[in-house]
This record gives structure tokens, sequence and C-alpha cells, in this order.
């Protein structure tokens, strides 16, 4: 289980490469995929399912604090359906609860993907 | 926290829908001619290397993955009309293919890559894709902003084919992604068709207490509109057919229930025919099943005799309760035989490209038609008779048809042809492979057999018998030994490969006309037709469709011949007589009073037994033999059961049956009784 840490080093690693659908996301190593600061959360360059229960985690603690959250989408390079669809449940569930979700420059793959899957209106970002 | 899915579980199914991949990119690619710019043709040979290259990455199977992108490069260069379709391209292509192929074959094996082969192979291909020149004039929409050039599968505008508006409804499985199946990579192929229009269905997307990441709940119902058709939706959403519930509705013609395919719980297998439907099953279950439906059958059988032995036939009520049953079982074990019934296509399929090959490598020009592809057989058949077939048409273009310098010189048309039809005849399925070349000189043949000593050149023998000769083993009638044939070894085997499944090959050939050979199957090889006879307390299984006649035994007919094998006259030939007595150490039947004591006596009731013995003559195609019998019961289909898996081996017999009343009865190899007619004793002693 992940552990939420106030702060954190902010990775500096850019995207270089053009992340491809097809690319076995099982093969992907786990890694901690949010970084918070204060409500701000910064999503990692890879999310794939393998993510998903760790950042499911993350986001359930986010939640109790009872506030608005702000996430950083500007470095994602890969986002898969199943992360898609995690920040889809965490965004009614803050709807239902009076608060919402505010996305920091999410990345063209991220709006590109959000669209695809029909999603940017509940996203807020259409 | 990584979930831990375990992908090798799908491998199988993996393995199975990327070779149907390469089935159909080897087809199409014999399909296409040099100058050819056949989008269609193009597009179903990208959209499989596609298919293949993605789900080979889904899997991890990274250097196929890597492999296919190559092949799939070029592809796309070809359809962008910035490749040329030369003859070299399509011999490239083809031979990445079996490329392509060797390393699924590995990678199933759990073996290792021919790695230099492969980095030949995609250095050609590097090559070939490297000639291309952009074509300014043809435009591709660009769809796809996250892949690179090969992965849009953009397929060319056809503008024959009006613009189409289809509403599709795709709702994935709760565990979609277990099957590392991701609805965006289906949604963005789908993009590369046409133009979208996406709604997300939320419906059953759980409170976020409740909510399980590792599973899919949403679902989509997406418009598309383009010059798409319904098999290119399809082709998309394959890989999760049965993992998900579909709807693809065309709504250019305003139709509303149009192929409505809804609740899929198998995990089923790409539709080659919309027509049907069809679910990958293992064999070991259709085989439990029509082991079962067997067992089934002789329990009618049983029950049916057992009635009839208590008088029961009396009573109305159960006497159609009896025939109700039967009628049903018939049905049933039909119906189950006719799941393991397989267009005989599938054997086709390696012939166009050998077809190809052998062509180009002698220089020939040889057309093949193929007809009858429908024509369903028994798939273990099936997998049996592709080897003969394949050596049958090697031959036809190594022996048979001629070059074209001279077809021209001899009248004939430059272009060779060579068909096969598959019909179905008399519960039989026969294969015809005909070849218009310059058929078997007769005279060369018979002076080949002589010189080799297999027959004496004061031999007698018609046309026929002397066709015949190509069948034995070690005949070659070939000037040259080739490394296409001409080794002698081969119609020997084609004939026994095919005496093994229960049937038959004959030739008829003309010289400078053309050759036939004609294969005769049976449908399956779970039932047999048989004829039930006795000797001494034994029944026995004769095939049916070997037996010529069933005479009344005459001993003036007989002769021996060296004091060991007894001959019977049948009209003009003399035909060796197989005694079951012998073979299997049967005891002669003697009435319950008799007392025979003294040998004479024994003597006296071998004698009274064959006087009203019966002898069954059969035909194996080769030889004609006869089988002395007690008596002839009748004609009945028999399940046949392997005697191998559930006693031994038996010489002489290819398997047993359970019979109505409960007891097992063999049934006969006639093949290997014919050949062994002259030494009925090995059979005995090796039994």
């Amino acid at each position: 289980m992940n552990t939420i840490k106030k702060t954190t080093t902010k990775k500096t690693k850019t995207a270089k490469k053009k992340a491809r659908s097809a690319k076995p996301v099982t093969k992907k190593k786990a890694v901690k995929p949010v970084h918070i600061k204060e409500q701000m959360l910064k999503l990692d360059p890879v999310l794939v399912i393998n993510n998903a229960k760790s950042l499911s985690q993350d986001f359930s603690l986010l939640i109790n604090s009872n506030q608005d959250i702000n996430i950083d989408a500007s470095g994602v390079e890969m986002i898969d359906t199943a992360v898609l669809q995690l920040l889809l449940t965490i965004t009614i569930k803050l709807r239902s609860t009076n608060h919402k979700v505010n996305w920091i420059n999410p990345s063209a793959i991220f709006i590109s993907n959000a669209s695809l899957l029909g999603l940017t209106e509940s996203f807020g970002l259409a | 926290m990584e979930i831990d899915i375990d992908m090798t579980q799908f491998h199988d199914i993996f393995f199975e829908e990327a070779i149907e991949g390469i089935e159909i990119m080897e087809k199409e690619l014999l399909n296409l001619q040099p100058g050819d710019s056949d989008s269609e043709i193009i597009n179903t040979i990208f959209r499989a290397a596609h298919s293949i290259k993605g789900s080979a990455s889904t899997f991890g199977f990274e250097d196929i993955g890597k492999f296919t992108h190559s092949i799939e490069t070029m592809l796309d260069k070809l359809r962008n009309n910035e490749l040329e379709t030369t003859q070299e391209l399509i011999s490239v292509a083809l031979s990445a293919v079996d490329c392509l192929n060797n390393m699924l074959t590995c990678e199933k094996a759990g073996e290792s890559h021919d790695t230099p082969t492969i980095t030949s192979m995609a250095a050609k291909l590097d090559e070939l894709t490297s000639q291309a020149t952009s074509d300014i004039n043809q435009v591709v929409p660009e769809t796809d902003r996250q892949t690179d050039a090969s992965d849009r599968n953009q397929v060319i505008s056809n503008d024959d084919s009006p613009e189409q508006r289809w509403k599709i409804s795709f709702f994935a499985d709760e565990k979609l992604f277990y099957t590392g199946n991701d609805p965006l990579r289906l949604i963005r192929e789908l993009q590369n068709l046409g133009e979208l229009s996406i709604e997300m269905v939320a419906d059953k997307l759980p409170d976020f207490d409740n909510f399980d990441p590792h599973n899919c709940y949403l679902g989509w119902h997406i418009q598309l509109r383009g010059q798409v058709s319904k098999e290119q939706i399809e082709e998309v959403f394959a890989w999760v057919e049965g993992d998900c519930k579909l709807d693809i509705i065309n709504q250019t013609e305003h139709r509303t229930t149009p192929d409505r395919r809804t609740e899929r719980t198998q995990t089923g297998r790409r539709k080659t025919d919309k027509e049907h439907r069809s679910i990958r099953v293992s064999t070991d279950k259709l085989d439990e099943l029509l082991n079962l439906v067997g067992e089934l059958v002789i329990t009618q059988s049983i029950l049916s005799s057992a009635c009839n032995a208590q008088g029961l036939e009396t009573t109305e009520k159960l006497h159609e309760c009896l025939e109700q049953l039967e009628r049903n079982t018939r049905d049933l074990q039909e119906q189950t035989m006719s799941i393991r019934m397989l267009p005989v296509d599938n054997a086709f399929q390696r012939i166009p490209r050998i077809v190809h090959d052998l062509s180009i490598a002698q220089g020939k020009d040889v057309t093949l038609e193929l007809s009858g592809k429908s024509t369903e057989l028994d798939k273990t058949v099936l997998e049996k008779i592709g080897d003969p077939l394949v050596h049958l048409v090697r031959n036809a273009i190594d022996h048979g048809i001629e070059s074209p310098q001279e077809r021209a010189a001899a009248g004939k048309p430059k272009q060779g042809v060579i068909s096969i039809k598959a019909v179905h005849e008399g519960g039989h399925i026969v294969l015809r492979i005909s070849d218009d070349g310059k058929g078997i000189d007769p005279e060369k043949l018979l002076a080949n057999a002589i010189d080799k000593n297999l027959v004496h050149k004061d031999d007698n023998l018609s046309d026929a018998q002397i066709m015949n000769l190509i069948f034995q083993p070690g005949f070659s009638t070939a000037a040259v030994i080739s490394d296409i044939s001409g080794r002698g070894v081969g119609m020997d085997v084609v004939k026994q490969n095919i005496s093994d499944l229960g049937g038959s090959v004959e030739i008829w050939s003309k010289k400078d006309i053309g050759s036939t050979f004609t294969i005769k199957l049976p449908l399956t090889l779970a039932i047999l037709d048989g004829q039930i006879v006795t000797v001494s307390d034994q029944t026995f299984i004769i095939p049916l469709h070997s037996i010529s006649e069933t005479l009344v035994f005459d001993d003036e007919q007989t002769n021996m011949v060296a004091g060991k094998t007894e001959l019977y006259q049948y009209r003009d030939k003399y035909i060796p007589i197989i005694k079951l007595h012998e073979l299997f150490n049967i005891k002669h039947k003697t009435k319950p009073d008799a007392e025979v004591k003294q040998e004479e006596d024994i003597k006296d009731v071998i004698k009274n037994n064959r006087q009203s013995s019966l002898l069954v003559v059969f035909d194996t195609g080769d030889n004609l033999a006869g089988i002395l019998v007690d008596d002839v019961i009748g004609q009945q289909q028999v399940v046949i059961k392997s005697l191998e898996k559930n006693y031994n081996h038996v010489p002489g017999v290819t398997g047993a049956t359970i019979l109505g009343d409960g007891s097992v009865a063999f049934i006969l190899d006639l093949l290997t009784l014919s050949a062994q007619h002259n030494k009925p004793t090995a059979l005995l002693n090796t039994a």
C-alpha cells in the first residue's frame, strides 16, 4: 500500500517518447504514481492498470480531506482506461460532496485519451 | 500494489488468432498481382498484420511485435502508393510471413528464435520500405495523434463505396482488463476508420468506496461515419469477442435490428464467415462429448435388445418410447459429430502458396482452381489429408505441367491448370486433383517398373494396373531427381496415409492430356457402417464399404498354394482365404450334444463347419480377399472404440465396438489382413 507523503521530490523527467497504446500494460513496473504537495497532485508520466490500486488508495485519503483536489496532469505520457475510469470515479465522488477536481495543464495525451473515451465532459475539460 | 494477471493463460488464444492472421496475410498476398493496387486486399493484409502486432505487444512477445511492425510499415507504404506492387515485394512479403510464422512456432514451443534469419528478413523489409517515394497526390487523412504513421489503420477511400453511419454499442465485461485488452485501444482503432462521436455510459460505475480499479465498469455508444464495412468494425472488436456486449447497427440503411449480437459468454474466434457464429472449443472436449454420445448409442442399443428379449415390444407405449429414444440418440449423435466437421478449405489453404512458389521456381505458368471448399469432413481426416494433397500438387507441377515453351509447342495454352475439387459422394468425400500437363506415359512407366524388377516383362498388365505401379514403394519416373519430387519416395506414402484413413486413391492419366488423382475418404472416423459376422462364438465387424460380395462357401473352389495358403476361385481370379479361426485362435463350434473325442471327429467338425460357412469377399483397392465366417448377422452402424486406449493393439484389428447385447466385437483391419494373407501365423504369433 502506498503511503502519502505531504512533500516529495518532484520528478523532473520530461516526456521524450510518444506513448504507444499497444504497449503491454502489465509489463510496466509499478511506481508510486502520485506526488502530493498540499492538495495538489502531480500525476506520473505513466499511469496504467498496474498503478490503479495504489493510486486509488492515495486518492481515498485525499477525498476524505473534504477539499477540492487540484490534479496536475501536465506530465502524463501514457494513461489507460483503468486509470481514467478511476479519475472519473473520484470526480463523481467529489461532486457528490460539492467539491471538484481542478485539472492543471492536462497533457495532450491525457486530453486525447479522455476524449476518446468520452470523458472530457465529465472531467469538465470539454 | 500490482495486480497479478497471468497472461500465459491467454497465450494459446493469441497463437491461434495470430496463426489465423498469418493465414489471411498469406492468402491475400497470393491474391495480389504485380502492378496491383487493390486497396481492399492490401488493407486486409495490413489489418491482419496490425492485429498480430498489437496483440503480440500486449502479451509480451516483443520480438514478434517488432518484426510485424516492419512488415506493417512496408504495407503502409504500399497502401499509400509509396511503394509499387512488384513480384519482388510479394515474394519478400511472403517470406516475411513465413518468418513470422516460424517465430510464432518457436515462441509456442518455448524455443529461441532464428535470429540471423529474422535480422536478414527485417533488413530486406527495411530496404524495400526505404525505396518508398511519397506520392503527393495521395491524401491519407491523419487521424491518430498518438501513434506513428504505421499504426494508422486508415482505410484508403474507395470512391465506389458510399459513406456508412454505424451505431456501435460496446459494453465491456467487468473482467475485460484481465484479458489484457483496453477499450481505449479499440476506440482508437475505430477512430482510424472514420469520424467518431462518443458517448460514455457509466450506469454501472459504483461509488468510489465500492470501486475496484481492476474492473471495467464503463460502456460506450459510438457513432462512426465513413466508408467503413461491418467486417472492419468487427475486426477491431475481434479480440474482445466474448468479453463484451457488442451491437453494431447500420443506421445508413435505417435498419432497426440488423445482426444484433448480444450476450456472448464464450471466448470466441474471429469470424471468417459472418453468416455463422462460432466458438473456439478444445477438441479434447469434443472428443469426450463424442465418446459420451457413443456410450449413449450403445446404451440405447442394449436397452432395445433387452426389451426385445423380454418380449416387451408388445407393450405399445414402451415400444414408442424406444423408437423415440433411438431417433433422438441418432440425431444427437449426428449433431455432435457435425461439431467436428470442418470445411475442406482448411486443407486447401497451403496449396496456393505451394503452387505460387513452385511455379516461380520452375519457370512454369500455373493457375490453381479450387472448388467445393465448403465441403465438410472430420477434423482428424482433414488434418491427415493435408500432406498427401500437398504431395500430389507438388508432383503435378514438377512432373505434370510442362514449361510454357513445351506447352506452346504442344498446342496447349501457356498457362497450365491444376484443379482440386471436393464433393460429397455416397457418404464419402471425394477429392479430385487434376492437371492438364503431359500425363503419364504407360510404356515408360512399365519399362521403369520392369527395370526395377517390380513387374516381369511377360506380365500382362492392364493400363489401370500399370498406372497403379506408381504407388509401389521406391518407384519414380522422374528423369531428373529434383528437390521437389522424383526420389521415388512419396506416392506409396500418399497411398498409405490415405489407406490409414480408411480411404482409397485412384489414378487416371493420359499421355499429353493430363492426370487425375481421385481420393475417396470417409466423412468421419468415429462411426462405421459395418457387417456383423460370427465365427464360432465370436462376433466381428467388417467395414461395409469394402465388402464386394458374400458367397456360400464352396470347398470345391479352393486350392492350396505351397501347402500353406488356401486360395478360392472367385470368378476368374484366385483370392486368398482369411481364416479368422486360425488368426485369432478361435475354437470351432460344436453341437452341444456332440462328443468330439477323436482327431477324426474334429476334422469332421471343421469340414462340416466349412461346408456351411460363408465367404465375405472384400476389396482393399489393391487386392481382393475373402474372409471365412460362420454366419452373417446383419448390418449396423457401430461406434468405433480404440483398442489401444482400452486394451492393447491387436494386429488385424482396427478397433472394437459394443453391440446391443453388451458384447464386444472386433472391427477387422482389412488392409492388414489382406497384406498378411500369406503369413497368417505371423499375425497369430504377434497377437
